[in-house]
């Protein structure tokens, strides 16, 4: 990453943005290379309830593990569960929106029918539920948060297909003779794109969040690392009671940073000239 | 003695408020003949259901009842090879000219996609013949629809509807909201149009004015239905 | 022209804005005025500056406006007078009619509170008399069933009561200048004659009205006196009677003759971009009788025979 790039992201974008994006990149590439990164193995046993100090940055957890380590491995498993549940969550949102809202008619009254009852699942008591009867690792939650967040997606998409789809260039391409997809993904998709990505940001920063609070509930798989789980260790294996801040403070550090770097960075469209140009 | 372009037979359309609310009649039994080589205007206030009939007839928007046939074929009971090839032939130009362009596109992109679907064989060419027709530099091409007047605008939807070659434009308020001096200069733009390249034209406006500028025969719309209030041209 | 003193006077306005790459000047060396309860129109294409100066008047340009030149308002120096003076002057001195009553007006507001929130800012009259007062202005403007026409919503109202019921918002103010900007823009003519009668009424209150318009036909029938411009400047200007029936610029020439009453007649070519102007007379490139000296040389006004004109012939 040299000076260039950078300062044309700075430019366009301006300071905090930009801090977003590096914070956001940071962790990245922390998720991808955790064995290069990562000071020890997670696998290593120390000796337990060691303080900080030069061997072991952020001392070491209940298991003698040494928490930094644990810390970067927990990274990744945070960063996928956020961008995957992200992701599915949008996928599924913004498909039944552009049906809903193009084709309109009894599709869309169907489709909307669906948004409702999705929309009244709540989710964290569906995980406890599902909790009761297996742990629910990576894969499980995942489907979970992603299949029950995509209604606000849904919507708002559909309300913005639905004001474009009356709108000049979009019946110019009907008359064109342009088919049904080649539309939507041509004209359509291109214009809704300030809507979806902030939506999609903000879905991530939810599934972050919602997972953190389900492993700090001790909901989750215990075998996977994350940073809520370091949190909700830290406090039942006596981290708390030993104040060991070096244990708890850094998740939950890292869980507050990357949120509102995403979520910051969901921002970027809110003042564009392109919105103001549809107008 | 012309044939008939396209013809509107007995249409109806109403719009429904939600699921069981009344429905409110938009058109109602209206028929229209359009020979080919005319222009034809309809005229009547905001609202009259004008622009309805427009889209119907351009295939955009289905009746509830009734028939649009174009040189014989059914617009919208035909089969879907037919329907396809019928409808390019019809073309609509629309009233906001910035908004018949994708925002987010370059104008650029926006004529290539076009170029591309009509299968043009020498798009080069095609284009600078197109926008010398209608009296705009390529240079235009490289800016978005909020960078250029609403006359450029129009100037440029025009020159895209005539790369697929259509045998009838309809023009749903082609002028409205433009300045004087740049609806004189579409009006003679469509009429040269017209005659260099045997177009017919259906004229949407509520400027009597214009319309009896550019048409042969008016009709206007009141209450969903059609009145003709002047022939000149046919029988 | 009369020797009282004129309600509004502009003297070499000129505005450009300032973006990341160009200066745009959008208006240049404009110098006019407003005698009280006349109207006076302002013509011109879209993009010639004559919103911009309405915008100017109400100080509401973008921060990126850089101005220069004279306002002057009754005794108000109009260019810099303190901004909470401003926001006084704005509607209760200086009243505004924009295009679109529809977009206007607050859709979940009836008309009554709509006419009385700004009576309430600006104090015009006390609260006891509020609803006699707004019922008469209501009746004022038009409405025959004052007690029902209150508590209509907007979108229960056709367009044209939309019109008056902000006519009645403009008038109830009591404003001695009324800026009327492209009230007219995109409605067909039963809306149009609406407008005509509101601003009609307006006057007949012996208000002043700028009226800043592309439609011809309108300023013939409102304005007493009218002010041409083309590509920020001020072309022509004098009595409506003599300007737009006896055109002498040859670009008023070319508007009259695009009207439909002389058959559409289009004047050749583009306005040019503000970014790009020529450098003698603005015109010149689409005159049918420019001369060698309108392109090189620039013009300034001059008066003749009872009208300002800024051209090479005269």
């Amino acid at each position: 990453m040299n000076s260039g790039f950078t300062t044309q992201i700075l430019q366009k974008y301006g300071t905090i943005p930009t801090l977003c994006i590096i914070i956001i990149c940071i962790f990245v590439v922390v998720a991808v290379f955790p064995d290069f990164l990562s000071p020890y193995s997670v696998q290593k046993r120390f000796t337990p309830y060691l303080f900080p100090d030069g061997t072991h940055l952020l001392g070491t957890d209940d298991m003698g593990r040494d928490i930094l380590s644990v810390l970067m491995y927990a990274t990744r498993t945070s960063l996928i569960i956020g961008i995957f549940a992200g992701g599915l969550s949008i996928s599924i949102g913004t498909l039944i929106g552009i049906v809903s809202g193009y084709f309109r008619g009894w599709l869309d009254d169907f489709m909307m029918g669906m948004t409702d009852i999705i929309l009244v699942i709540p989710k964290i008591p569906a995980i406890i539920l599902i909790a009761a009867y297996i742990k629910p690792g990576i894969g499980i939650l995942i489907l979970v948060l992603g299949l029950l967040s995509w209604e606000t997606t849904a919507r708002v998409v559909r309300a913005k297909t639905m004001q474009i789809s009356n709108a000049g260039f979009i019946q110019s391409a009907k008359s064109f003779g342009f088919s049904s997809p080649a539309i939507i993904t041509h004209d359509i998709i291109p214009v809704i794109y300030p809507v979806i990505l902030p939506k999609f940001m903000l879905t991530v920063a939810g599934a972050m969040i919602s997972e953190a609070s389900l492993s700090f509930l001790g909901l989750s798989d215990p075998m996977m690392q994350s940073w809520g789980r370091m949190i909700s260790d830290a406090f039942s294996h006596g981290g708390f009671i030993r104040e060991m801040w070096w244990w708890f403070l850094p998740p939950a550090l890292c869980i507050c940073l990357s949120i509102l770097s995403v979520t910051r960075l969901g921002m970027i469209y809110e003042t564009s000239d392109q919105e103001i140009a549809f107008e | 003695m012309s044939s008939v372009l396209i013809e509107g037979k007995n249409i109806y359309k109403g719009y429904r408020n939600g699921l069981i609310g009344r429905k409110q009649i938009i058109l109602h039994d209206c028929s229209i003949r359009v020979y080919t080589g005319e222009t034809v205007g309809i005229c009547g206030s905001s609202g009259s259901g004008k622009s309805t009939l427009g889209r119907i007839l351009a295939g955009l928007e289905m009746p509830d009842h009734g028939e649009v046939l174009f040189e014989g074929v059914n617009l919208f009971h035909a089969t879907q090879n037919t329907k396809k090839t019928t409808r390019r032939k019809i073309q609509v130009l629309f009233q906001d000219p910035g908004g018949s362009f994708n925002p987010v596109r370059k104008l650029e992109d926006s004529m290539k996609r076009v170029l591309m679907l009509s299968g043009v064989t020498k798009p080069r060419e095609e284009i600078d013949d197109v926008l010398r027709k209608v009296g705009l530099h390529a240079e235009i091409l490289s800016r978005y629809p909020h960078e250029i007047s609403g006359g450029q605008a129009q100037r440029l939807a025009l020159a895209r509807i005539l790369i697929t070659r259509p045998e009838l434009i309809i023009l749903d308020e082609p002028t409205s909201g433009l300045d004087v001096s740049v609806q004189a200069q579409i009006l003679w733009l469509l009429k040269a149009l017209k005659n260099e390249r045997t177009l017919t034209y259906i004229l949407i406006s509520h400027d009597i004015d214009v319309l009896s500028f550019m048409s042969e025969r008016i009709f206007t719309m009141q209450e969903g239905s059609l009145y003709m209030i002047k022939n000149a041209g046919r029988g | 022209m009369s020797n009282k003193e004129p309600i509004l006077d502009i003297r070499e306005l000129s505005i450009s804005f300032h973006n990341h790459n160009d200066i745009i000047p959008a208006v240049s060396g404009c110098s006019f005025s407003l005698q009280k309860g006349t109207c006076t129109a302002i013509i011109g294409e879209s993009g010639c500056g004559k919103s911009i100066i309405a915008h100017a008047i109400l100080r509401i340009l973008p921060n990126n406006a850089r101005i220069s030149g004279n306002i002057k308002f009754k005794s108000y120096d109009l260019l810099h007078v303190k901004p909470p003076k401003m926001e006084n002057i704005r509607g209760r001195e200086i009243g505004i009619m924009f295009q679109s009553p529809d977009r206007a007006l607050n859709p979940i507001s009836a008309l009554f509170r709509q006419v009385q929130e700004p009576l309430i800012t600006h104090q015009i009259v006390p609260i006891t008399e509020h609803h006699t007062y707004i019922h008469t202005m209501l009746k004022k403007v038009g409405f025959s069933d004052t007690g029902k026409a209150a508590y209509l919503y907007p979108c229960q109202c056709s367009g044209g009561m939309n019109q008056r019921a902000i006519t009645a918002i403009v008038l109830s103010l009591k404003p001695d200048l009324v800026i009327a900007d492209e009230p007219t823009k995109g409605l067909d003519s039963e809306r149009i004659s609406d407008v005509q009668n509101c601003i009609q009424k307006i006057l007949a209150e012996k208000r002043t009205v700028l009226l800043i318009t592309h439609d011809i036909r309108l300023a013939k029938s409102l304005a007493q006196e009218t002010v041409v411009m083309y590509a920020g400047q001020i072309i022509e200007s004098g009595p409506t009677d003599e300007i737009l029936y006896s055109p002498l610029h040859p670009y008023t020439k070319g508007l009259i003759q695009s009207t439909p009453e002389y058959g559409f007649q289009p004047i050749p070519g583009f306005a040019p971009p503000l970014t790009n102007l020529p450098p003698g007379c603005r015109f010149a490139p689409r005159c049918t009788d420019a001369s060698e000296m309108c392109y090189l040389q620039h013009v300034e006004p001059v008066l003749h025979n009872g009208r300002m004109i800024r051209c090479h012939r005269y």
